[in-house]
């Protein structure tokens, strides 16, 4: 838990400075807003870790959440599937493509940062020639589905807000997620062989740990988890732009990952890190709007929160390590 | 998904190195159009250029750059130079500083603009709508909602691209002197999901918010997801441009009071018809001020039905 | 007045002591071992002397000059020059390139004096009884050879005091032959040199005198020759050790065999051994005579070109460690933090790898039986650990050595194979491990052990058999064991001069 420490303290520093500067952060609206993009990019940031945990790297989630984001509406919109095929068959399709990229990785012993890398063009390119580059939404057809995306089952009041909390549906899919990959990671065979595989996957090997079925497990897992966020996306943005659906969501994705503690050589990982990792970016991004901070900023802004953040993390880990 | 198969194929192809496309039109005038991004805008303006196709009997690549930033066009320029076109219509993402790349390139074609202008360049004419026009209209539409005033705010995707200035600039000049006032134009990148972040925040952090223009075509979605999903629908005035299906869908509800439309049909068109006059010498088909106005229209909740018939229509759909 | 001085020396690392009040000397010209157990506080002695760590307490004397010692680029100027165990050479680097990396003598405009460095770089080899061209790679080297070039770099880097740390411990004979030849030439010179090992017969031959640290404070000395191997190891263990003899054991029916394997490095030899349940077979020979391939390869770890492994006269397709595991394969490898455990991850979790699926419920790992294996290992092998969620890094060289073994054990593997199981492992956790080798083997698991320690073979097999260049060349019952002819086979007469270069 101490290892959380500092990215904690981060947390709860951003968001009570921008709370003091401006008292409507603190809204019931807002708070709501930024769970659900803390959500969406959280699980985008969770699928990523896992395959940093194997020592390997993702570069391809934005790009396989942008195809994914641009099948669901082609699918249901264009070809006429029911929803209830389209999403499982555009999800599969998203594992399907993390399979290849593990085994072009486990197989023929291609590295990941290039497999991945040609997954991300790839990814696009087919996104955005199968739309012919137009933009394509769900019209209006598809309230049930949208709901998986911008439903708020239940609210929850929290003293000193305006109103009641609507909990963002795409927020409880974090939650869920985080809660299954936990377990996991903590309890089963195979989240023990992914830690033993990154933290070194030479001895994980000789003790019979089947390291590439698991390392092809990691890249399956976080490109179906980036189908996944790339269909909520295109659900609740309802505006799907082929060339730049989830573009780049991918640094943001490692970016999170790391702050969150995860070292990029593998074999460490803590859901709760990634997980408020995440929630940082999306808080910066909400407090320099809601501050009126020039947009112009923005990136400058967060590269000097992440960088204070990792030297606070280090900091606390000299320190812990006396 | 046999588009997919199709576009499986066609990487393949490309990986072994088979690039050579056949030419589809034979020895007919090649002319190319560059569009600064990829939208539903661009499809039908591309629409228009098939039919200029038939009817000025010239062939048009259609490019649509992946990213949209001036690097993606210089790319796309080089390639259309490399292919031997004879006239180029480009809509420049950042045309002041794109003004040494256009000249170049006028120099092995013959160069217009379309859409967005790039007045101190060499090209020879501009097609498209006066930009700062369809600001005022978006302006004069703001203010019949708004009778009483308000602080709005603006959603574009970059500031640096020519139309934004103009619609911006357009859309102070209509509100001046009204009660009307612009709090801030805040900027997503062209990533529409940023734009709806953006839009939300705009609500969290100033709840007497009059009005929410997007200048930029996307931006009227994602100001329409954002506005239902707080259940502000009808307590704040919505203006947008262009013309995307939930845009319509939202004025026919009843949320958004209008949306300021181009006519990229004729864009296209227009761009084509003039480039294969100029790629056959024909000067006289530049007008002296070398601008080719294509008005804009205002698409009130009156107009919807008869605009999206005329759409569908051109789009082919 | 003696060269080099300490006196009461001591250090903590959070609030562990390491060194309390250490006091030796070493004069010009002299030997001086340093005996002592893992743990008991060389390193540290080694490490303040080279600059590594700076010292809490205590004096440092260097030819009547104190000296603070606060960086290795201090203690370097001053001629202390220390070869840790472990190589930190660029295999990549050619031999001169390694011989001035990061000290390079430039004329002007930064150009590199090619032709001085050249005939220094000769010079210098020549100096420690190298004989290799000085542009060859450094991985091309053997291990003996890279560790004269090491020495061939303190020397040139004019080194008064030598500490050497286990110099031999991955040498063949003929290659520590070389070593002390060559530091033989140096004592001559007046270098002094301090010497750490746990080889107590090469302590015995070459010492002039003995040191003895037991939890970091001086246990005792042998100040005058000549001692006995007894002598020493009652200095290192700080009490009397009993060199246990063997106790016999009934073999079963053969329960391992590798039949005409072929190995990678060796693709024109055929190998086939028998292994019977109860037996401990040794796997002698120099290094490069390919035991360590035969034993990956039987365990799946490399593959082989051809070749049946069977166990229990079932035939194995060990095409994995994983599909070896299942059969009851078991190997310690030789390259312990490479291969053998996990540094970063704790006891419990590398006691527990080979065993998850042990118990184990729909994918769940039993976490209850996990903790009470690994606790009960720590108690059956003594691992002297903090607690069951330790790193492993933080365990000695000895201990994480029997944590790879627990491991293992855990599985009561019906065939293990070891590679170098003592390596850089202390007097007493080495009894301790051969202990429990023997307890495997009692318990009905074949084992084929190779060790490039020959007295280790000859204490612990019940045969031996002998490798050279991937072939077998002879195998040793018991009864027939002798230390001249397992080498002379090992050796063999066929061995070109240079051929392990």
């Amino acid at each position: 838990m101490i290892k959380n420490l500092g990215i904690l303290v981060l947390l709860i520093a951003v968001c009570a400075l921008t709370a003091w500067q401006e008292p409507r952060f603190w809204s019931a609206y807002n708070v709501g807003n930024t769970l659900s993009w803390t959500g969406l990019h959280g699980l985008l940031a969770l699928g990523t870790a896992v395959v940093i945990l194997t020592g390997g790297i993702d570069l391809s989630v934005g790009s396989v959440a942008g195809l994914a984001g641009v099948m669901l509406p082609w699918t249901i919109v264009r070809l006429g599937w029911p929803p209830a095929l389209a999403l499982p068959a555009v999800l599969v399709g998203a594992v399907g493509i993390g399979v290849i990229h593990g085994l072009l990785i486990t197989r023929l012993r291609l590295q990941p940062f290039l497999v991945t890398l040609c997954g991300l063009l790839v990814c696009r390119g087919l996104a955005r020639y199968v739309t012919g580059d137009a933009t394509i939404g769900f019209r209006e057809a598809d309230a049930p589905l949208r709901a998986i995306a911008t439903a708020t089952p239940f609210s929850v009041a929290v003293p000193g807000l305006d109103a009641p909390i609507a909990i963002p549906i795409a927020f409880l899919w974090l939650i869920a997620f985080a809660l299954v990959l936990a377990i996991f990671l903590r309890r089963t065979i195979g989240g023990r062989s992914l830690f033993a595989l990154g933290k070194n996957e030479a001895a994980a090997r000789m003790s019979g740990v089947a390291t590439s079925t698991w390392t092809v497990v990691a890249y399956a897992v976080s490109a179906g988890v980036a189908g996944f966020v790339g269909a909520l996306l295109a659900l609740d943005v309802n505006s799907v732009q082929p060339s730049t659906h989830a573009q780049w969501y991918e640094l943001y994705a490692i970016a999170a990952a790391v702050l969150g503690g995860c070292s990029l050589r593998g074999g460490e990982l803590s859901v709760i890190g990634v997980v408020l990792g995440a929630a940082i970016l999306r808080v910066l991004y909400n407090a320099i709007n809601i501050l009126a901070i020039p947009t112009q900023l923005e990136f400058a802004v967060v590269g000097i929160v992440i960088l204070v953040g990792a030297m606070i993390d280090e900091g606390l880990r000299r320190l812990t390590s006396r | 998904m046999h588009r997919l198969v199709r576009g499986a194929l066609g990487a393949f192809v490309i990986a072994f190195g088979a690039t050579s496309c056949g030419d589809r039109s034979g020895d007919a005038i090649r002319v190319a159009l560059i569009t600064n991004g990829s939208s539903d805008f661009w499809a039908i303006a591309k629409a228009g250029v098939h039919e200029a196709e038939r009817t000025a009997g010239v062939s048009c690549d259609f490019h649509m750059p992946a990213e949209a930033n001036a690097e993606a066009q210089q790319r796309l320029i080089e390639t259309v130079v490399a292919r031997g076109a004879r006239a180029l219509a480009i809509s420049p993402l950042d045309s002041d500083n794109q003004v040494p790349m256009l000249d170049e390139a006028a120099k092995a074609l013959h160069l217009v603009c379309v859409d967005s202008d790039a007045p101190r360049s060499k090209r020879l004419a501009y097609v498209g709508t006066d930009n700062v026009a369809a600001g005022r209209a978006a302006g004069s539409l703001l203010k019949d909602v708004l009778p009483a005033g308000g602080r709005i705010m603006l959603f574009v995707g970059r500031m640096d691209a020519q139309n934004a200035k103009e619609r911006t600039q357009g859309i102070r000049e209509a509100i001046a002197g009204s009660a009307i006032e612009i709090l801030d134009v805040r900027t997503d990148l062209g990533d529409p999901a940023k734009a709806k972040a953006n839009v939300q925040d705009t609500l969290a952090a100033h709840p007497d918010i009059a009005g929410l223009v997007g200048l930029w075509s996307y931006d009227g979605p994602a100001i329409l997801s954002a506005v239902e999903e707080a259940g502000r629908a009808g307590k704040v005035a919505i203006v947008t441009f262009d013309e995307e299906d939930a845009v319509l869908a939202g004025i026919e509800r009843g949320v958004i009071a209008g949306t300021i439309v181009q006519d990229p049909w004729r864009f296209g068109h227009d761009a084509v018809l003039l480039m294969a006059r100029l790629a056959r010498g024909e000067a006289s088909g530049v007008p002296a001020s070398g601008i080719l106005d294509v008005p804009v229209r205002t698409i009130r909740k009156a107009d919807v039905a008869a605009f999206r018939a005329d759409l569908r229509q051109k789009l082919g759909r | 007045m003696p060269f080099l001085a300490v006196e009461g020396l001591s250090k903590r690392f959070a609030g562990v002591v390491a060194l309390d009040g250490v006091s030796l000397h070493v004069d010009r010209g002299e030997w001086l071992a340093i005996a002592g157990e893992n743990g008991a506080g060389k390193s540290t002695l080694m490490k303040i002397l080279a600059g590594v760590e700076t010292r809490d307490a205590g004096r440092i004397v260097l030819d009547g000059e104190p000296v603070a010692l606060r960086s290795v680029r201090e203690a370097k100027a001053l001629g202390i020059a220390w070869i840790p165990q472990e190589r930190s050479l660029c295999a990549n680097l050619s031999i001169e390139d390694q011989l001035f990396l990061g000290r390079e003598r430039t004329r002007r405009f930064g150009f590199v004096d090619r032709r001085g460095r050249r005939a220094r770089a000769v010079e210098a080899l020549a100096r420690v009884g190298l004989d290799v061209p000085p542009t060859m790679t450094v991985g091309r080297l053997s291990t003996g050879n890279q560790q004269l070039l090491e020495i061939a770099r303190a020397l040139d880097e004019h080194a008064r005091v030598l500490i050497l740390d286990e110099p031999t411990s991955s040498l063949t004979p003929h290659e520590s032959e070389r070593l002390f030849a060559a530091l033989a030439r140096e004592r001559e010179r007046g270098v002094a040199v301090l010497y750490v090992s746990h080889r107590v017969a090469e302590i015995v031959e070459r010492a002039d005198r003995v040191v003895g640290l037991t939890d970091g404070k001086n246990s005792g000395e042998l100040a005058e020759r000549p001692f006995s191997e007894s002598d020493v190891v009652r200095l290192m263990a700080g009490r009397a050790v009993s060199a246990a003899t063997p106790t016999s054991r009934t073999f079963g029916p053969p329960r391992f065999s590798i039949d005409g394997l072929r190995t990678r490095r060796h693709p024109r030899e055929l190998v086939s051994i028998e292994v019977r349940a109860g037996e401990i077979v040794g796997l002698a020979g120099l290094i490069g005579a390919g035991r360590t391939e035969i034993l990956r390869a039987a365990f799946g770890a490399d593959a082989a070109t051809s070749g049946r492994i069977s166990v229990d006269g079932t035939c194995v397709d060990v095409a994995s460690p994983k599909a070896a595991v299942r059969a009851g394969i078991a190997l310690v490898p030789e390259d312990r933090p490479a291969d053998g455990v996990i540094l970063d991850a704790s006891v419990r979790t590398n006691i527990g790898l080979a065993s998850l699926r042990d118990g184990a419920r729909r994918g769940f790992v039993d976490r209850v039986a996990e903790k009470v294996r690994a606790r009960a290992w720590i108690e059956r092998l003594g691992i002297k650990t903090r607690s069951d969620r330790s790193l492993v890094r933080k365990l000695s060289g000895g201990n994480q050595q029997k944590v790879a073994f627990a491991k293992w054990l855990a599985r009561s593997p019906r065939v293990l194979l070891l590679d170098e199981p003592t390596r850089g492992v202390d007097v007493g956790a080495k009894e301790e491990i051969h202990r429990c080798i023997e307890d495997a083997a009692r318990a009905g698991a074949a084992v084929l052990v190779a060790s490039s320690e020959l007295g280790e073979l000859l204490r612990l097999c019940d045969r031996i058999v002998v490798l050279q260049r991937g072939a077998i060349r002879g195998e040793f019952a018991r009864a027939q064991f002798s230390e001249q002819r397992v080498l002379e086979l090992a050796t063999g007469a066929a061995t070109a001069p240079g051929a392990h270069v």
